[in-house]
C-alpha cells in the first residue's frame, strides 16, 4: 500500500492520543471488531501523523532519525513494521 | 392540537426519556423498565420519542443499508443511513422476517421516533428487545455516557467494576462480592456517566425487573483467569484500547467511535484500571482490596 493510499483512508480511523501513544480504531460497516484495534508507540504515532499526502518515505525516515536520535537501520526497520501492519489493517 | 393520550417517562442513568403517541393505544414497557419508569413529569430535559402504531409498508425497505445484525439464522436488526440520522429495523425475536419496530433517530435532535406493530389488545411496546438495549445505545452516544459488558459492586464507599471477555467470570465475581455482603449494581451490563469529573456506573433495564442502581466509580478491573492472583495497572494507549475493547459500540459512524475514544479517555484520566488476573475464590476481595 503506497503512502498516498494510507492518507487517503486515514479518515475512516477514529484516533486518541495519549501521552506519546495513539490507539486507532477502524471504522467498518459492523459492530466494532476490536481484535483491529491498533495501539502506536511514539515512533509509530510520528509516522501515522507525517503521513499527510506530501511528505515522501524518505522525508519521513529523515524525520524519524531526527526526532528519535536513531540510525537509518533503526528507523527503517520501525518505519517498515508499521507501514505493513497498517496496511494490513487498512486491506 | 393533537391530545396526548399516552405517555410515559423513563429515567435510565442520566438520561431521560419521554414515550408519547397521538393514537388511541396502550404504550407499555417490558418488565425491566418497569421499574425506570418516572410516574411524575419532573422531567425538564428528556428524549421525547414519538410512538405511531402500525409500520407502513414504504418504511420498510433497507436502501442505504450499513450494517445488519443478525444472530446465525436469526435477523435482529438492520440499520440504513437517512438524511440526518438513522433508520433502525429491529425484528422480532420469534418471527426473525417480522418487523417488530422501526427507529428514527437524529443525533443532532431531542425528537425520535419509533414505529411500532400492536399486540391484539392494541397495546404497544416499543422498547422490546433488541429495540430497548439500541435506543438505550444510541442515547448514550449522543450523552457523556457509554456502555459497557461488565459487573459492577460497591464495596461500602468504593465502586468497582469488573469487565472481560464472554465466560471470563464477570459474574462469577460479582456474586463472590455479594456473598461477602457487598451490592451489586449489575453483574451483565453497566451504563457509566461523567459528571464533575467522577464516574458512576448505573443499571440498565435487563430482561428481568430491578430497580435502578447507581454508584461512584473508582476503579476497574479487566479480568483473566490465572493460577494465582495478578495486578498490574495498566497505562496509556493499552489502558485505553483494552477497555474499549469490552465497551459496547457500534462502528459505522465515526462520530461514535470518537464519542466511545473519548469516554474512555477522560475514565482514564480519572480513575485507574487495573488486569486482574484471579482464581475464582473469595480472597481475591483481600488481594484486591490490599493492592490498591
Amino acid at each position: 500500500m503506497t503512502l498516498l493510499e494510507i492518507y487517503n483512508k486515514k479518515s475512516q480511523f477514529a484516533t486518541r492520543k495519549v501521552g506519546n501513544e495513539m490507539v486507532l480504531v477502524p471504522l467498518k460497516n459492523n459492530i466494532a471488531d476490536m481484535s483491529e484495534m491498533f495501539t502506536m508507540n511514539e515512533v509509530a504515532c510520528f509516522i501515522w501523523e507525517s503521513i499527510d499526502g506530501r511528505n515522501t518515505e524518505n522525508v519521513i525516515l529523515t524525520s524519524v532519525i531526527e526526532a528519535f536520535e536513531i540510525d537509518l537501520e533503526t528507523a527503517a526497520t520501525d518505519y517498515d513494521s508499521f507501514l505493513e501492519s497498517l496496511s494490513k489493517m487498512m486491506a | 392540537m393533537a391530545m396526548l393520550l399516552q405517555t410515559q417517562y423513563l429515567s435510565i442513568g442520566d438520561i431521560k426519556i419521554k414515550l408519547w403517541s397521538k393514537s388511541d393505544i396502550t404504550l407499555g414497557v417490558e418488565i425491566g423498565f418497569k421499574s425506570f419508569v418516572i410516574h411524575e413529569n419532573i422531567i425538564d430535559s428528556f428524549y421525547d420519542i414519538e410512538i405511531i402504531p402500525s409500520i407502513p409498508q414504504e418504511l420498510k425497505n433497507t436502501d442505504s443499508l450499513v450494517f445488519e445484525s443478525n444472530d446465525g439464522s436469526q435477523k435482529l436488526w438492520n440499520v440504513c443511513t437517512i438524511p440526518n440520522g438513522y433508520k433502525i429495523i429491529a425484528f422480532d425475536s420469534y418471527q426473525s422476517d417480522t418487523i417488530q419496530q422501526i427507529a428514527f433517530i437524529y443525533p443532532n435532535s431531542k425528537s425520535w421516533i419509533i414505529y411500532t406493530e400492536l399486540d391484539s389488545d392494541k397495546t404497544a411496546l416499543p422498547l422490546s428487545y433488541p429495540m430497548g438495549p439500541l435506543i438505550m445505545y444510541y442515547l448514550t452516544t449522543v450523552q457523556n455516557a457509554i456502555m459497557i459488558h461488565s459487573s459492577g459492586i460497591v464495596d461500602g464507599e468504593k465502586g468497582r467494576l469488573f469487565s472481560g471477555f464472554s465466560g471470563v467470570g464477570k459474574s462469577t465475581m460479582a456474586g463472590i462480592w455479594q456473598q461477602n455482603g457487598n451490592i451489586a449494581i449489575n453483574d451483565d451490563r453497566l451504563m457509566l456517566t461523567i459528571s464533575d469529573d467522577k464516574i458512576f456506573m448505573h443499571n440498565t433495564p435487563m430482561f428481568y425487573d430491578d430497580k435502578p442502581k447507581m454508584h461512584q466509580l473508582n476503579a476497574i478491573y479487566l479480568l483473566k483467569q490465572t493460577k494465582e492472583h495478578t495486578i498490574r495497572r495498566l497505562s496509556d494507549a493499552e489502558a485505553i484500547s483494552r477497555l474499549l475493547a469490552f465497551c459496547i459500540q457500534h462502528s459505522y459512524d465515526k462520530t461514535f467511535l470518537e464519542h466511545h475514544l473519548k469516554m474512555v479517555f477522560d475514565i482514564y484520566n480519572l480513575i485507574p484500571i487495573y488486569e486482574l488476573g484471579f482464581k475464582l475464590n473469595s480472597d481475591v476481595i483481600d488481594f484486591i482490596r490490599s493492592h490498591e
